[in-house]
C-alpha cells in the first residue's frame, strides 16, 4: 500500500471536482465562495504533493513554495469577497444569485 | 521517498467528507464549520507530506480564519427564513459538535498510536528543516511572486476598506439630499400657508360674499 504522486493527484482532482460542483450548484454567494475555496485547497494538495515528489532539475520545494502563494491568494479574495458580500446584501437584501442578475444579456 | 499512508488515507477521507460537506448541505452555517474541518484535513494532508509550514499557514487561514469570517458575515447578513441560509440556530447542535471533535480526536490519537509519530519520514533535501529551506525560496528564487503577493494582500485590504467607505459617502450624500428636499417641502408648505393666510385676510375685510368667492376659485 505504496501512497505515490498519483494518490495525492487524484485526492487533488476529487477536491477540486467536489469545489466546482458547489461552485455551479450552490445559490447562496457565500456557499459560492466556500466552494471556491474548496478548490484552491485541492490546487494547493497537488502543489504540495508535486514539490514533495518532483522531478530532478528543479528545486524540491518550488511548488510548496507556489502552494503558500495560493494560499495567500485565497486568503485575500476572502478578505474582498465578504466585504463586496456584505455591501451587496446591505444595497439589494438578497444574496441569492437568481436574483442578481443585472448583467445578463 | 514514501509517505505515510495510514495518515494519507485518513487525513484525505476527513478532506474530501468535509468538501461535500461544504458544498452539499443546505444550512450555509454547517457548510463553514466543514470548511474549518477541511483546513484542518488539507493542513494535515501537508504535514503528511512534510511541510510544516504549509500545515500552519492551512490551519490558521483555512481552518480558522476563512470560516470565521464567514460566520460572522451569515450573522451579519441574517437572512432569517431564507432556506440555504439560516434552518435552524446552530447553536442547539452543540453536542453534535463535542460528538465530531471527540471522534476527530480520536482519530488523530489512533493514527499517532498506528504510525508511531513517523508521518514526516524524512524531508527531501534530507538536511535541515523545510520551514528553512522554503524561506530562503520564498526570499530568494521567488522573492517577486512573493512581493507581488503583498501587493495583492495590501490591494486587497485598500479595496475592502475603499468598497466600505464609499457606501458610507453614498449614504451621507442621499441624507443630505433627502434633508434638503425635507427642507424645500417644508418652505413650500410655509409659502402656500402665508398665500392663504393672506387670501383669507383680504376677503374678510372686502365682504364675506367676496370671501366665499375666493374660497370657492381657490
Amino acid at each position: 500500500m505504496d501512497v505515490g504522486l498519483t494518490h495525492f493527484v487524484g485526492l487533488s482532482a476529487v477536491l477540486f471536482a467536489i469545489g466546482a460542483f458547489g461552485l455551479l450548484s450552490r445559490r447562496n454567494l457565500l456557499g459560492v465562495l466556500m466552494s471556491a475555496q474548496v478548490m484552491l485547497g485541492g490546487a494547493a494538495v497537488a502543489l504540495a504533493a508535486f514539490a514533495r515528489f518532483g522531478y530532478k532539475g528543479t528545486h524540491p520545494l518550488s511548488g510548496a513554495a507556489f502552494a503558500f502563494l495560493v494560499i495567500v491568494a485565497g486568503c485575500a479574495e476572502v478578505a474582498v469577497a465578504i466585504a463586496l458580500l456584505l455591501l451587496l446584501h446591505r444595497r439589494r437584501d438578497t444574496l441569492h444569485v437568481d436574483e442578481l442578475d443585472d448583467l445578463r444579456g | 521517498m514514501t509517505v505515510n499512508a495510514v495518515g494519507y488515507y485518513a487525513f484525505a477521507a476527513v478532506a474530501v467528507l468535509s468538501a461535500l460537506g461544504v458544498v452539499g448541505l443546505r444550512s450555509l452555517h454547517r457548510a463553514a464549520l466543514c470548511l474549518a474541518g477541511f483546513g484542518a484535513g488539507v493542513g494535515l494532508l501537508f504535514l503528511v507530506l512534510g511541510n510544516e509550514l504549509l500545515f500552519a499557514a492551512e490551519v490558521l487561514v483555512y481552518g480558522l480564519a476563512v470560516p470565521a469570517l464567514v460566520l460572522l458575515a451569515l450573522e451579519l447578513v441574517d437572512a432569517r427564513g431564507r432556506d440555504d441560509v439560516r434552518e435552524a440556530s446552530f447553536t442547539r447542535w452543540w453536542p453534535a459538535g463535542l460528538a465530531a471533535a471527540c471522534g476527530l480526536g480520536a482519530l488523530l490519537l489512533g493514527v499517532m498510536a498506528v504510525s508511531g509519530n513517523a508521518w514526516v519520514q524524512g524531508s527531501p533535501q534530507g538536511d535541515g528543516s523545510v520551514t528553512r529551506q522554503m524561506g530562503e525560496l520564498i526570499f530568494k528564487t521567488y522573492a517577486l511572486p512573493f512581493a507581488t503577493s503583498a501587493v495583492l494582500l495590501l490591494t486587497a485590504l485598500v479595496g475592502a476598506v475603499l468598497t466600505a467607505r464609499r457606501d458610507d459617502l453614498e449614504d451621507e450624500l442621499e441624507a443630505a439630499e433627502q434633508a434638503r428636499r425635507h427642507r424645500e417641502e417644508r418652505m413650500r408648505r410655509r409659502r402656500e400657508d402665508r398665500e392663504r393666510a393672506r387670501r383669507s385676510q383680504r376677503p374678510a375685510a372686502v365682504g364675506a360674499g367676496a370671501g366665499d368667492q375666493g374660497e370657492e376659485a381657490e
